[in-house]
């Protein structure tokens, strides 16, 4: 018996002789490339995600993997991507909630760990009710929430603190009401907040138009007003913040790809050119327009700057809203 | 490792108690009365009462007092070790895969878990040379999983 | 009339059937080995349905998942790794009944009443969709928060052994549930500073562990053993299962029935289906004795259960673009891009794809059984391979799967853990199941809880107000006190 072990323990020893080789840059991409997506399998982060890795498989020529790394509300795939080699062989699917972890001392990874690459979608926020309630324009919705006491209407569509919170919470601050005016309900995301709310369980939802979109269409979710500079195209007939309570107030969601900060400069230009083709691609236009996305383009710097600036708005905001931690 | 019903209960409680004690580290929801606290605490209020019970049932009936004895099986010949070189191979992937890749590892625990249990060494090594080469190419080509890689059977991919 | 013709037109053509058959067989594939899940196999199909017509493009998904679900039994009932959290309820029984030599019969059972309950789920799916989801609609927190107590419930009463283990395995999986970030308050517990452990506990590698890599761990504990399981003798894989569904018509039935109604509310799936169905069949079975030791009633009217709720999950996808389940979620993506844009017009202004999708559904369920008879056949073999050469290539398979899940080894990781675990359950009589469906249940139950104590302003009648809400709530108080009212009256007439 023991004569066996150490035959096992040698086979083991022996395997330790292999040897990694390393890579070149001129050669970039020679392998294949992951792509880590820090939200689950079917989500609209996953549908983005997916779609650019087949589009930049076909002009880098290199198979690109959708690998979800999912949880704790997105800490644990932001800091995949950030931890990785910067050798451009591991990239990723950035999320606005990059913005907010770090003011809720869940990690201290922010933006400036990752070299983002080019911003390729935005979707303003929204405020939806149930087809059954009372409040069918925005300014009466608002007013019935000014009057009312604290606490008698309740919104959901993401978790605590969640940027959909963030995005009421902020428009609530904008109308010169207390953040919590408006008891939030956590949930485990928009379409769960809808159905809770069209079951009579909330009344608000403030969470993305396009979400809500076959509810709407059902005539059973009413959009009231878009967190939007202008209207939306899928929605036309939805007033902006600014027309419905005269209020200046926008808020929005992007997604980026993002690589770990670092990368060698050709790597670093050789993707921002891939992505910048396939977001250009007709594939990629349709497919945003068909699932209600709002398209949106920013090259790496222009990129940089927008997370930067949300970066402090959405800091600004958590710590008045108190979520932020101490 | 064997426990009778009432060091099943004592386990419990103080479970429950530790957990109770953990749960004073979290916070409520603003505004609200409950929170990430919640659960916990009810967990801890039913593995109190379920660890009383179980003590109470366990001293009421024939086997008494907490007790635990070591299973049977240990005293079989060569079981503990073996057992525990398949739980360290396991952590030895866990330490190794990054650094050399999934195929050289992959073929070592093989080999070494299948000697362990005697199988004759020419069936071993072709056996582990065959199983890795079809769960690398199964999950690492057709189902797109990034397993570790070295450069050395960096061809494989 | 006219509609339906052009519906079999879309899907009788060369090149969908050939998709379909080609996906099924992926399907089977993925799903036959541990840790790998019908959602992983539909989000691999996604990219290349992208360049597809609609209804191939479906077809190819609708397949795929039907035969993942299913080949999840395989490994369950013959190495008792059960693929899903839903072939965890009867995994005992068929495990059972393999190492009597009767894997092909168990097996057989698992396919033939995930075929029927397939086929029924989609006939209520193309008749009563509208209706159903109205009701479905009207399930709030409160509802699902009974249902999900409901369901932990039924874990406790089935499992064997003794109610007090039962609640013991229930409350390890409740308890590894909480660790991690994704709770109500969204304040990380049990984290201990690992980025890592934000994510919770995962049960895939945590089923891994429990399961497989205690059954491996056991397996070394006497090499010289001979083997446990013994390959088939013969019971034939559709020979019985005639015999089965002449014993079993109310079974069958009951667990289709139930399973499609679960499946169709948008925040339960098969996994709860399954364990309620396999509950309410030992409640009302004349040998209840029997359920956990090879007994085939409870398989067939889970096993019919849980395809009923995969077909239900996409009642509430359709008609209101609700995902049922992390399946249909992915497959409202694909129907957006195809321009089926789900909701109630979907029966009005596509009738005719709406229609081929349905033939789809019951086509995958159809070919099912052949191509299904040819993995059983296949798989049965690995029973004959000795056991020392067959149990380290299963550890192997384990390290894949669990890491598959996340691609990182620390998927790796808890799966050795819960494996040394799953190990010291078994050696004291705690049954693994229960702790399954805790931790697959725990933050739903959570989360549930939390969220209607906001909305009721912390009123605990708010779980009685609503009548669903009230009928869930008494029928679950029901489950717990007849039993114990049984057992008084006994007592008192002894």
């Amino acid at each position: 018996m023991q004569r066996r072990l150490m035959l096992a323990g040698a086979t083991l020893a022996l395997a330790t002789v292999a040897t990694a080789a390393p890579v070149l840059a001129q050669d970039y991409p020679s392998r294949p490339i992951q792509m880590i997506v820090p939200w689950g399998a079917g989500g609209g982060t996953d549908a983005v995600g997916r779609v650019f890795a087949s589009l930049l498989q076909e002009n880098l020529g290199v198979p690109v993997n959708v690998v979800n790394r999912t949880g704790g509300s997105g800490v644990v795939g932001h800091s995949a991507i950030a931890n990785a080699e910067p050798d451009g062989y591991t990239i990723g699917v950035m999320t606005i909630e990059i913005d907010m972890m770090h003011w809720q001392g869940l990690t201290d990874l922010t933006y400036e760990n990752f070299d983002v690459l080019a911003l390729v979608n935005a979707d303003p926020g929204g405020l939806m009710v149930s087809a059954d309630s009372e409040y069918q324009d925005a300014a009466a919705l608002l007013e019935a929430i000014r009057s009312e006491p604290k606490g008698t209407f309740k919104g959901s569509g993401t978790g605590q603190g969640g940027i959909w919170h963030l995005g009421l919470a902020g428009w609530l601050m904008s109308e010169g009401l207390p953040p919590d005016q408006v008891t939030w309900v956590p949930s485990e995301g928009a379409a769960p907040g809808i159905t809770d709310m069209v079951a009579g369980g909330v009344d608000i939802v403030p969470s993305s138009l396009a979400e809500g979109r076959a509810m709407i269409e059902a005539d059973r979710v009413v959009p009231l007003a878009s967190m939007s500079e202008e209207r939306q195209e899928a929605f036309p007939d939805v007033p902006t913040v600014m027309e419905a309570t005269g209020t200046d107030y926008t808020h929005a969601v992007w997604r980026a790809i993002a690589a770990p900060d670092g990368l060698p400069e050709e790597v670093h230009d050789r993707l921002e050119s891939a992505i910048k083709a396939a977001y250009e691609s007709e594939e990629y236009q349709t497919f945003m327009q068909d699932r209600g996305f709002g398209l949106r383009w920013a090259g790496s710097e222009e990129a940089t700057e927008i997370v930067a600036a949300d970066d402090e708005s959405l800091g600004a905001v958590m710590k008045e809203a108190g979520l932020a931690a101490e | 490792m064997k426990f009778n019903d009432s060091a099943l209960g004592l386990i419990l409680i103080l479970a429950a108690i530790a957990i109770r004690w953990s749960a004073e580290g979290f916070s409520r929801l603003p505004n609200q009365s409950y929170g990430s606290e919640t659960m916990p605490i009810a967990l801890s209020a039913l593995a109190l009462g379920l660890g009383a019970y179980m003590v109470g049932q366990g001293v009421v009936a024939r086997d008494g007092l907490p007790r635990a004895r070591p299973a049977d099986w240990v005293r079989l010949p060569g079981a503990v070790p073996r057992v525990a070189l398949a739980l360290g191979l396991v952590v030895g992937y866990i330490a190794l895969a990054g650094r050399l890749g999934f195929v050289p590892v992959s073929v070592a625990i093989l080999l070494a878990l299948m000697l362990a249990t005697r199988v004759r060494w020419w069936v071993a090594l072709p056996v582990a040379a065959l199983a890795t080469l079809v769960i690398q190419q199964a999950f690492g080509r057709l189902l797109l999983v990034p397993l570790p890689r070295s450069g050395a059977l960096g061809f494989l991919w | 009339m006219s509609v339906m013709a052009e519906a079999f037109g879309l899907v009788f053509q060369p090149f969908v059937l050939l998709v379909i058959l080609a996906s099924a067989a992926f399907g089977m594939f993925v799903g036959a080995i541990p840790g790998l899940t019908a959602t992983m196999a539909t989000a691999l199909l996604v990219p290349i349905t992208f360049f597809m017509d609609p209804v191939p493009a479906i077809a190819a998904i609708v397949t795929a998942t039907a035969m993942a679900i299913f080949a999840g039994d395989i490994p369950g009932a013959l190495l008792r790794m059960p693929g899903t959290p839903a072939s965890a309820a009867y995994v005992e029984d068929a495990y059972a009944m393999t190492r009597a030599g009767r894997s092909e019969e168990a097996l057989g059972a698992a396919l033939v009443f995930s075929a029927i309950g397939g086929i029924f789920g989609t006939i209520v799916l193309m008749t009563l969709s509208p209706v159903l989801a109205e009701i479905a609609l009207r399930f709030s927190s409160f509802e699902y928060f009974w249902l999900v107590v409901l369901g932990l419930s039924c874990a406790i009463f089935v499992s064997p052994g003794s109610v007090a283990r039962g609640l013991v395995a229930l409350l390890i999986g409740l308890f590894a549930a909480t660790v991690g970030i994704d709770n109500p308050a969204g304040q990380p517990r049990y984290t201990f500073g690992s980025v890592e452990l934000l994510a919770g506990v995962q049960f895939i590698p945590a089923m891994i562990g429990l399961f497989a890599v205690s059954e491996v761990l056991r397996s070394f504990v006497d090499a010289t053993r001979r083997p446990a399981i013994v390959p088939d003798r013969g019971s034939g894989i559709f020979r019985s299962q005639w015999r089965n569904l002449l014993a079993y018509p109310v079974q069958t039935l009951r667990g289709s029935v139930l399973g499609t109604a679960i499946g169709a509310l948008p925040g339960a799936g098969a996994d709860i289906a399954a364990w309620i169905s396999y509950a309410v069949s030992k409640r009302f079975s004349r040998t209840p004795r029997k359920f956990g030791t090879g007994h085939v009633e409870g398989l067939v009217e889970a096993g019919a259960s849980n395809n009923g709720a995969v077909s239900g999950a996409w009642i509430p996808a359709l008609v209101f673009g609700i995902p049922g389940d992390s399946i249909t979620a992915i497959v409202i993506g694909v129907l957006y891009i195809k321009g089926l844009n789900p909701g109630p017009t979907i029966f009005i202004n596509d009738p005719q794809l709406i229609y081929a999708v349905f033939i789809v559904f019951l086509l995958a369920n159809v070919i099912m059984l052949p191509l299904g008879w040819v993995a059983i056949k296949t798989a049965g073999t690995i029973l004959a391979i000795p056991r020392n050469v067959l149990m380290p290539i299963i550890l192997m398979f384990c390290i894949v799967g669990a890491y598959a899940i996340n691609n990182s080894v620390f998927g790796v990781g808890l799966m050795l853990v819960f494996g040394v675990l799953g190990f010291l359950m078994d050696e004291n009589d705690i049954p693994i199941a229960p702790a399954i469906l805790g931790l697959v249940l725990g933050p739903m139950l959570e989360q549930n809880f939390i969220t209607s104590m906001i909305k009721a302003d912390g009123s605990f009648l708010a779980f009685f107000e609503r009548p669903i809400a009230a009928g869930l709530g008494l029928f679950t108080f029901a489950v717990w006190c007849i039993p114990a009212v049984t057992w008084a009256m006994r007592r008192r007439r002894g």
